[in-house]
């Protein structure tokens, strides 16, 4: 468990310091997942000497364009230069268009495998480039994520003190679930709930948080301390949307101070186990922010059956991390009939 | 049925007179209409608040053996419904979905995911039907703007 002691550390000590609590983790999309590179072969020939690689790559643009799908690898590696993938020509139309049109290549023609997907985070690149030279540009918040270091101490002890919240009431109402939504600006507890689905098919933890979220904002609004948007307008379900908290999914930090609250823009959301496709889907429409649960399920859609809140169809994304206080969260399935 | 989707139709127009996304829906039973709804996401503000959720609600307060009688329900709805209300229709095992057009935001039976084989159940689906009507009342909808969703962050280049 944390303790308060790393808060007396200067900063930059915080971070080793034995009292941080583990992180919590990322749930990214297959792109970033994957730790050996899928292959695929493709045609290489030799240049009979290095100056000849200039002219030769010119009329390759021309006479043999790399596919958008292969954009990924470098075309030259030494003296070596990838023609094609093996299944977009025959052997022998590559050797004729190399005795015609390429004369500075050596008439030998070799395979070669190479990764068949662009290398997405600095692990993925030193797997891909054993293989061969590949194009890669490092997205800086997904190496954090990746890396466990997206959190700052603050941060970790926080996260732990909000599920903390969601596990407590469940253990109270003795319910095998309970959310808690968060406003992580002010770190107001929005909302808690626990799952009543015996009750109603629908009342799933998660969507009774929503209810009550949407409560609280019927009653500011109505009480004309949130200005006067009107309700009647146009609905924010469908609304399709390019902004930008939604398209990176609050890998940024999101709205400020100045907006009015809206569903669940810029809030997060703690829930002791995964999210089903219902719910991660009403999260969808609700805008949250971030997504943190306990335990992983078999129905779950943050990762198990389905990654939803990654889906680039969805008008809105956001990011959820898995592994919050696994253990305490999964003690819960005690209540589970 | 097409005078059931009818009827669908009437019930999202009322929606698209309050404001609201219209899409509207029954709930058949022995062929009889146990719930009708609609949309009223703004005036709730609670975005989950579909047709198919809110007509859910009103057969569990109205039935004590609600599990039985939604098994053996038939929806019919204007709009492929969403992810979210496909999955919750499919946990309830109902048998039959009828709807109009389709969802290309949002649909859970095909249009954006089909979640049915994450589901243990088997679900019979009408597509189509009516489905002309149910666009252009969406498309009427999508017309105007939405005074309720934050202004759009105009999307500018990061400096490096």
């Amino acid at each position: 468990m944390a303790t308060d002691a790393a808060g007396d550390l200067p900063p930059a000590k915080r971070l080793k310091s034995s009292c941080v609590p583990p992180s919590p983790i990322a749930v990214l999309e297959d792109e970033y997942c994957w730790t050996h590179a899928p292959l695929v072969d493709v045609y290489v020939a030799k240049v009979g000497h290095k100056s000849f690689i200039g002219s030769t790559m010119n009329t390759l643009k021309t006479v043999l364009p790399m596919a958008d799908s292969m954009a990924h690898l470098k075309r030259v590696r030494g003296d070596e230069i990838v023609l094609a993938p093996v299944a977009s020509i025959s052997r022998d139309d590559c050797i004729r268009l190399m005795s015609s049109r390429l004369p500075h290549l050596q008439p030998t023609l070799a395979t070669c495998q190479v990764p068949a997907v662009a290398p997405k985070t600095r692990a993925q690149h030193l797997d891909a480039t054993a293989y061969w030279p590949c194009n890669f540009h490092p997205v800086k918040p997904i190496e954090r994520l990746l890396a466990g270091e997206f959190f700052d101490v603050e941060e970790l002890q926080a996260q732990r003190r909000r599920m903390q919240l969601a596990v407590e009431a469940a253990r109270e109402k003795q319910s095998p679930v309970a959310a808690v939504v968060i406003n992580p600006r002010t770190d107001a507890v929005v909302a808690v709930a626990v799952d009543e689905r015996r009750q109603n098919p629908s009342h799933h933890a998660v969507m009774l948080c929503l209810e009550k979220v949407a409560e609280v904002q019927r009653i500011l609004f109505r009480d004309g301390k949130l200005g006067s948007r009107p309700a009647g307008g146009l609905a924010a379900e469908a609304q399709p949307s390019v902004d930008d908290d939604s398209a990176d999914g609050g890998v940024r930090s999101s709205s400020g101070d100045d907006e009015l609250p809206y569903l669940c823009t810029g809030f997060d959301l703690y829930v002791t186990r995964e999210p089903c496709i219902m719910c991660a889907m009403a999260l969808v429409h609700s805008r949250v922010r971030r997504v943190f649960y306990g335990c992983c399920t078999e129905q779950g859609a943050l990762g198990s059956k389905c990654k939803l809140h990654r889906q680039r169809q969805l008008n809105h994304r956001y990011l959820a991390f898995k592994k919050l206080m696994e253990e305490e969260c999964r003690t819960l399935e005690a209540f589970d009939s | 049925m097409e005078e059931r989707m009818r009827y669908c139709l009437e019930l999202a127009n009322v929606a698209l007179t309050f404001g609201e996304v219209p899409v509207g829906c029954i709930f058949l039973y022995k062929d009889e209409i146990i719930a009708e709804g609609r949309n009223n996401v703004n005036e709730t503000r609670n975005a989950t608040r579909h047709a198919e959720r809110n007509c859910i609600d009103l057969i569990v307060e109205r039935n004590e053996n609600w599990k039985e009688i939604l098994a053996e329900t038939t929806v019919v709805v204007t709009v492929e419904p969403c992810i979210m209300c496909a999955a919750l229709l499919h946990s309830l095992n109902i048998p039959k979905i009828i709807y109009g057009c389709n969802n290309d935001r949002f649909g859970g039976c095909g249009s954006v995911m089909n979640i049915l084989p994450f589901y243990n159940t088997v679900c019979d689906i009408t597509r189509g039907v009516l489905k002309d009507e149910a666009m252009t009342l969406l498309q009427t909808f999508y017309k105007g703007t939405n005074p309720n969703a934050p202004a759009s962050k105009v999307k500018t280049k990061k400096k490096k």
